[in-house]
């Protein structure tokens, strides 16, 4: 829209005035320098009116004293006083300005003329955040929009709109100008012009079957009109894992393992025994973790040669991850141009980026690093050449499988130093277009686009083992691994827009079709020591073809209605299942225009309602529908050991699969109040998704291997209510504020199950039940702890029998909850608690004082229950294990009821309780308040700018989760769980990281 | 779909790229794998699903590779676990009380992939135009595997459902009583013995034969008491049809090492091999050795999670060969200080003396079974995953044995002693009729109670043998089994003969009951 403006507007200069005054002139920037070409120059209180030229300048008559008004669509008006001299103005743009148009797919409107729930994303404030990616960027920034962060260089944050709609893949669809595609860490944050996030049926409806879990529109920056702007930041920082476990040191390691060696009744290890070594004392988390480092430059033009206009930007992320031998790097180069000339508009986005990842291995079995690194005993040397032999040439410590030492735990330094993995990527991700304008308001457009991505993936093992009882893998011989893919998705769209004012009428139509292909080959290639490569070949093909139409019309800005209708064909499914159909309508009515609204203090009040159907199969890969025969079984026979090919189906299909379909129902008001200062708005949603498609777990006796075969499993539905609030201060000559707070509670509820006989389904310890919350936690009730011999014996259930007769004083006692008189690890499981937050908020706050500006953004969670797995690792103490400091367990002279009794080799029954993973015992309250952000930058004045050459320059210091409030034991509550059955569950994830990073902002 | 190829033709002159159809056509065939369409049509596609079905065996839960034997030998008397790994050795210590954990889960899962695989050929082959004799056959193997699953799967978990048709994703099947897949294990080893070949030549040795067939009825039988059908169906191996095929081996060791495999006393092995392999399943490069023997070597060599009794080394020691030395068959059987008996400097642990091991104290105590171990070539090394030594599932000794236990149980003692016999004198024992004539019924029984331990310890057969015997069901004779392993003080009458089925098929399938007491 901004390329419009820009594009179409002359530099004209009309003068009304009827006095003679002086000429005033000036320029009109934005605060990032960029020019505001268009933007509206008014005397105040006249009709006097000029347009500022491509480079912002403008002359206007005046007399001295008097005020200019200056507006630009999409940011704040300013008045200044006219004093004579040349004037300087800078423009802040602005979220609330009712004039600011959104794309809403297809189709641009204005803001104040949606019908449906849109979010609106500030770039600048997302990109405070130094991210791997867009969706890690926004978390905090929009109600409704949950982001989990994984933390890990080049890993992708997880990103829920509205909740969990779906079972599987929950992610957003990303329209990047205009290609369906999605916001990998290969994209560059610092290249966003607009991000609009569309979240309710009505909305989202234009994309049909592919918006389900709503959209994510993000243009890119274009090329403005007049001679070339440079603009460039550079930033470098340092990040880490801001928590440790408290972990015990090898003498405090020694002092109780001995003690549980003993009750278990096991001989005590020599290692901490006869041959204890004082000298060693590995702090594994330190082996392990490290600082890591982030550095960002981005370097851009933009401007215009004729009619060209052009956007060419090149960016280089370099991470240096928080964990040894774990990196990330991005090296992008953008190009957006366009050009008008008569009826057409052509023009072409595209990017070219490198990325390369250098991620932590984890392929050993048994291997889970961020529990490996605290459970590993500290009397385990990181190396030493008793651990020398064979199968680990290196010596790398770990457990023997002797009378010195045993432990199951992984050494994981060893194994990021052993497991070299590299994945290279070139990705050329962009469109082309060209428009054609038929008459007023009404064109054509064609929009080609494609994505095409080469990886490569190279892998080393060197031998060792890493871990007791897991060999050196490939028969201790170096072990190959190389992929070559190729991803090539095209998409070709054909459009037609109208768009026409007629008296109060407004009519925005469009009508199209969009085909698109995916095509993608690989190659994975092994090779163990001098064999022969083997290469495994595999080609997934899909298609996509969609029809499309919208409308919008609205009646003197007061009553607003939007129809929309998709219908999309898919070839993931069968002849039968292909085809469906979403259509949506939504309503809106501006009360505050009615001649009746008189209230002064509200400036603009509207409600909104939508109702809309949309489909999702993203979860599907190409020919799901039916069971193939797998070609790989061998059977060996003869005297020579001779392997016979065999041939078979492993992995069951439902051949019935159907578009997982998603009905919601959205009621929303907006309002703003004391001149704009305030708004408001509200939005309260029922989403009704019916056949979830998901690889529910089905049950081993049918034989299922490689894999639980998709199905449409399950109904589901999400509640929920959005708010977010914006004030936004007067602009005095010095200090101006704005502060929002958004707020969301989502609450989801199982349907109905696609299989009739299907009550609930148990993944891991989270159950997902008929009428009840996804993967709720589903344990033993613990009742605190056996002090006598007396309490055990007087824990009985109703028939009078002992509940748990094999108990001691020191047990867990647990509670027959089924009051069925036995204790039954089945049946005594009950809810003990919710993955899902009670409710989630953000708060947004930037000041500027002067030459000063500082922001912050919180980010908080409340009520949710999390699984902490690497706590119950090392806290059931029946494994030889490292121990956190101040673990204990209980004695007759040492009576807790914190800690029970505990024996490593858990030799009796009691013990084998003690240490159920299916217990309340480990579960804790995953409730964090977080300061996601703060900066503060000093943006440098122009007068000492202007002898360089800069148009603008900024400096800042801006720090990444430096405090998080929450009585989670773990490295970091802000989990993404599994999968989304065991979405509360810390199974030792990469953490959220801290970063402190200083930059330099300029343009030229 | 007309006016579709206009508007992409459309765009397609504007950009110059590719055909039409390829972006209109939403049938794509797959380039990757054949499906059920277009499989299953000739010979060549049966051959393959058949040999599938022997594919299934390098799993870990598998028949005859690492898991199983904890069920089978470390549950029974006369084994035990010292695994670092907890709920491992909860399954030797009867106190299991994670029943999903992986060996379990596993367990139950590769037997049933077995029974998926061998109900698609069952179900698929007949229809195929082929030769008839191939198909027969083919049939007919996948009924004997289907029988090998279902008869661990029986003796594991007792109340099983009974599977006879390819699954289908959303089957919960409820469970059939024991008797009801008895009888379909019954009858499917029935139709095998008709259609199966007594041998193969060449490049197929090592498929199911006839006599096999026969030997896996006459166990089902013999494990429900069914004395005379247990008889009748072994008969064929020892004095029918078969009786030239089979016969012992000179040699008790070359039952367990690649180097003497499918031999005379081989009545149905898991074929294994040695070669580069990559974790994964059904995979490009998967496994088709197994990983049983680093479960059971000693320190240094294996994992030690497996531990022989000692009780065993003293019963072997109760009785001297024909020329007054010990029983050649506890050297093959059991390795620990003495199993040469000029005792630890001279007995070889993979290639070392066991002096040289400087075990402490605790293990030195320990005694490993060594059927099965690498110990022989992988000398000084680590043991292997990919193992070579195939498993003999049935072996004519225990043929022999089942047989004398089968005619002793119908009254016929006197005519049993032979067979019994023949497997003493192979391991240079006198003859029974010579060193225990004239026994009772009873008497006999019991004898070859020590007779099964003396020649068969450590082949997974103890715990099924236990229950045969009744003691299981009886607290007298558990008595006996708690004096000789004490962790049968943890066996409650009346749950522990079963395992309990893994927790997470009780919570996806309603039909399904927990086994008594779990």
């Amino acid at each position: 829209m901004l390329v419009k403006a820009s594009g179409t507007l002359l530099a004209l200069l009309i003068c009304v005035g009827l006095y003679a005054q002086q000429a005033v002139t000036g320029t009109i920037r934005s605060v990032n320098g960029e020019p505001l070409g268009g933007a509206t120059v008014k005397v105040k209180g006249t009709q006097k009116t000029v347009i500022a030229d491509a480079s912002g300048a403008f002359s206007i008559e005046a007399g001295i004293g008097s005020f200019l008004v200056i507006s630009y669509v999409g940011y704040q008006d300013q008045e200044v006083k006219v004093t004579g001299e040349s004037l300087t103005i800078s423009l802040t743009s602005t979220a609330s300005l009712a004039d600011e148009v959104v794309v809403i797919g297809y189709q641009s409107v204005r803001k104040k003329d949606l019908t449906g729930a849109v979010g609106v994303i500030d770039p600048g404030t997302a990109n405070k955040n130094t991210s791997n990616s867009v969706a890690e960027s926004i978390q905090g920034l929009t109600p409704g929009v949950t982001v989990r962060n994984t933390g890990q260089p080049g890993g992708g944050a997880k990103i829920d709109i509205r909740g969990a709609g779906t079972f599987a893949n929950n992610n957003p669809l990303y329209i990047i100008d205009g290609m369906y595609s999605d916001a990998t860490p290969d994209f560059n944050p610092a290249d966003i012009e607009t991000i609009q996030i569309l979240k309710d049926a009505s909305a989202a409806a234009i994309y049909g079957s592919r918006a389900a879990n709503g959209v994510i529109i993000i243009t890119t920056k274009k090329g403005k009109k007049g001679p070339p702007s440079f603009s460039g930041s550079i930033k470098a920082g340092i990040q880490g894992v801001h928590n440790r476990y408290d972990m015990m040191n090898a003498q405090e390691y020694r002092t109780l393992a001995t003690q549980l060696h003993e009750a278990g009744g096991l001989p005590v290890p020599t290692s901490i025994s006869t041959e204890f070594d004082p000298s060693i004392n590995t702090d594994w988390q330190k082996e392990f973790l490290r600082t890591g480092a982030i550095g960002d430059y981005n370097l851009s033009a933009s401007g215009s040669l004729k009619k060209l206009n052009y956007f060419i930007s090149a960016n280089h992320f370099n991470n240096k991850g928080p964990v040894i031998d774990n990196s990330f790097s991005r090296t992008g180069f953008r190009i957006n141009t366009n050009i008008r000339h008569g009826r057409f508009n052509i023009g072409e986005n595209v990017l070219f980026s490198w990325t390369k990842e250098d991620p932590i291995a984890s392929s050993g079995v048994g291997v889970n690093p961020f529990v490996d690194m605290i459970s590993m005993p500290p009397v385990v040397a990181l190396r030493g050449s008793r651990y020398e032999s064979a199968e680990n040439p290196e010596g790398w410590g770990i457990g023997l499988n002797n009378a010195y030492l045993n432990t199951l735990t992984a050494n994981v330094p060893a194994l990021q130093r052993l497991d070299q993995f590299e994945q290279r990527n070139f990705k050329i991700r962009g469109n082309a277009f060209v428009e054609f304008t038929i008459a007023d308001g009404f064109f054509y457009k064609f929009n080609f686009g494609i994505e095409k991505t080469m990886d490569r993936g190279d892998g080393i093992r060197m031998p060792g083992t890493v871990r007791q009882g897991t060999p050196s893998p490939n028969n201790n011989e170096i072990g190959r691994f190389r992929s070559r893919g190729e991803f090539q998705s095209t998409l070709l769209e054909h459009t037609l827009n109208y768009d026409k004012v007629i008296g109060d009428h407004r009519i925005g139509a469009v009508a199209g079709v969009s085909m698109q292909r995916f095509d993608h080959p690989v190659d994975r290639i092994n090779q163990i020591g001098s064999n022969p490569e083997v290469l495994d070949r595999y080609k997934e093909i899909s298609n996509f073809i969609g029809y499309l139409g919208r409308v919008n019309y609205s009646y003197q800005d007061k009553y607003l209605t939007s129809l929309t209708f998709r219908r999309d064909g898919s070839s993931k499914f069968s002849n039968n299942n292909r085809w469906g159909n979403f259509p949506s309508a939504s309503v809106a009515w501006r009360i505050s225009k009615e001649k009746f609204w008189n209230v002064d203090a509200v400036n603009d009040l509207k409600i909104r309602a939508s109702y809309g159907s949309l489909g999702n199969a993203e979860f599907l890969n190409a020919w799901m529908y039916y069971a193939v025969i797998n070609p790989f079984p061998r059977a060996v026979f003869g005297p020579n050991s001779t392997e016979q090919v065999g041939a078979i189906v492993t992995q069951l299909a439902n051949t019935d699969l159907r578009w997982e379909r998603k009905n919601t129902t959205n009621l929303g008001i907006e309002a703003s109040f004391l001149n704009n200062a305030l708004s408001f708005s509200a939005d309260y949603f029922i989403a009704k998704t019916k056949d979830v498609l998901v690889d529910l777990p089905i049950s081993l006796t049918t034989g299922n291997a490689g894999g639980n075969p998709a199905v449409n499993a399950a109904s589901i539905q999400n509640k929920g209510i959005e708010l977010a609030l914006t004030y936004r201060s007067k602009r005095t000559a010095n200090f101006k504020w704005d502060a929002t707070v958004n707020f969301t509670r989502i609450r989801n509820k199982v349907l109905a199950f696609g299989n009739e006989s299907t009550k609930y389904t148990q993944i891991g310890d989270a159950r997902t039940e008929l009428g009840r919350s996804i993967g709720e936690w589903y344990v033993l009730k613990t009742d605190g702890i056996f002090q006598s011999q007396a309490e055990v014996d007087a824990h009985r259930g109703k028939t009078g029998e002992l509940l748990q007769p094999w108990a001691r004083p020191g047990d867990i006692r647990y509670v027959d909850v089924d009051d069925d008189g036995t204790l039954d690890l089945d049946k005594d499981r009950h809810y003990a608690g919710s993955p899902w937050a009670d409710w989630e908020s953000g708060l947004i706050l930037n000041m500027q004082y002067k030459q000063f500006s500082f922001s912050m953004q919180w980010y908080a969670v409340v009520g949710n229950q999390l699984y902490n797995r690497p706590r119950y690792t090392v806290d059931r103490m029946d494994l030889n294990t490292n121990f956190r400091k101040g673990a204990n367990f209980w004695t007759p002279e040492n009576q807790s009821n914190e800690w029970p009794r505990a024996a490593i080799g858990a030799p009796d029954q009691g013990i084998q309780y003690n240490v159920l993973p299916q217990s309340d015992r480990w579960l804790e309250n995953g409730s964090y308040l977080r300061l996601r952000n703060i900066e503060v930058a000093y943006n440098i004045p122009q007068t000492s700018l202007q002898r360089i050459g800069f148009k603008s320059a900024s400096v800042y210091l801006s720090g990444q989760n430096l405090l998080t409030l929450t009585n989670y034991t773990g490295l970091d509550p802000d989990i993404v769980g599994v999968n989304i059955f065991e979405r509360g569950l810390d199974n030792g994830q990469y953490p959220a990281l801290r970063m402190v990073s200083a930059g330099l902002r300029f343009t030229y | 779909m007309k006016t579709l190829i206009n508007i992409c033709l459309a765009g397609l002159l504007l950009t110059g790229a590719g055909s039409c159809k390829k972006y209109t056509d939403l049938d794509i065939e797959n380039p990757n794998r054949k499906d059920e369409s277009n499989f299953w049509k000739t010979g060549e596609d049966a051959l393959q699903g058949i040999n599938a079905v022997y594919g299934n065996f390098y799993r870990n839960g598998s028949p005859g590779s690492r898991w199983t034997p904890f069920y089978f030998d470390i549950r029974s008397d006369d084994g035990y676990s010292t695994s670092p790994w907890n709920e491992l050795r909860s399954v030797g210590a009867l106190n299991i009380t994670q029943y999903s954990f992986e060996v379990n889960y596993d367990t139950w899962w590769h037997h049933y992939r077995g029974v998926y695989r061998s109900n698609q050929v069952i179900s698929n082959v007949p229809s195929i135009a082929m030769d008839e004799n191939l198909k027969k056959r083919y049939v007919a193997e996948a009924k004997f595997l289907r029988a090998v699953y279902y008869y661990n799967l029986v003796t594991i978990w007792g109340n099983i459902p009974l599977i006879l048709e390819p699954s289908l994703p959303a089957d919960k099947p409820a469970q059939s009583s024991p008797e009801q897949v008895w009888t379909q294990i019954e009858k499917d080893l029935a139709e095998a013995a008709t259609d199966l070949p007594a041998t193969y030549t060449g490049e197929e040795i090592g498929r199911a034969t006839k006599g096999a067939a026969y030997a896996l009825l006459g166990r089902a039988h013999l494990q429900q008491k069914e004395y005379q059908q247990a008889a009748d169906a072994l008969e064929w191996l020892i004095s029918g049809e078969g009786q030239s095929l089979y016969d012992l081996m000179p040699n008790y060791a070359d039952n367990f090492m690649h180097t003497t495999e499918n031999n005379k006393e081989s009545v149905f092995e898991i074929q294994f091999k040695m070669r580069a392999e990559n974790s994964g399943e059904d995979g490009p490069t998967s496994n088709v050795g197994t990983s049983r023997s680093p479960f059971f070597a000693p320190p240094g060599h294996g994992f030690n999670d497996a531990n022989m009794r000692r009780w065993v080394v003293a019963e072997f020691l109760k009785e001297e060969t024909a020329a007054g030395g010990r029983d050649p068959r506890l050297a093959v059987t059991a390795l620990y200080d003495s199993t040469d008996e000029r005792g630890p400097d001279f007995t070889q642990v993979y290639g070392g003396s066991f002096t040289s091991k400087n075990y402490n104290e605790d293990i030195t105590k320990r005694v490993w079974y060594r059927k099965y171990l690498n110990d022989y070539f992988r000398l000084n090394e680590f043991e292997v995953f990919n193992g070579p030594i195939n498993f003999r599932l049935i072996r004519f000794a225990d043929v022999l044995l089942m047989y004398a236990e089968a005619l002793n149980g119908l009254g016929q003692t006197g005519d049993a002693y032979q067979y019994v016999d023949r497997v003493r004198v192979r391991a240079g024992l006198r003859p029974l009729s010579v060193a225990m004539p004239g026994m009772t019924q009873a008497q006999f029984l019991k004898q070859l109670e020590h007779e099964r331990i003396m020649e068969l310890t450590g082949e997974s057969l103890r715990w099924n043998d236990l229950a045969r015997w009744g003691y299981f069901d009886d607290n007298n004779k558990l008595a006996e089994l708690k004096a000789r392993d004490p962790e049968f003080e943890n066996f409650e009458l009346g749950r522990n003969k079963y395992m309990p089925i893994p927790q997470t098929e009780i919570d996806i399938n309603p039909n399904l009951v927990q086994n008594q007491g779990w």
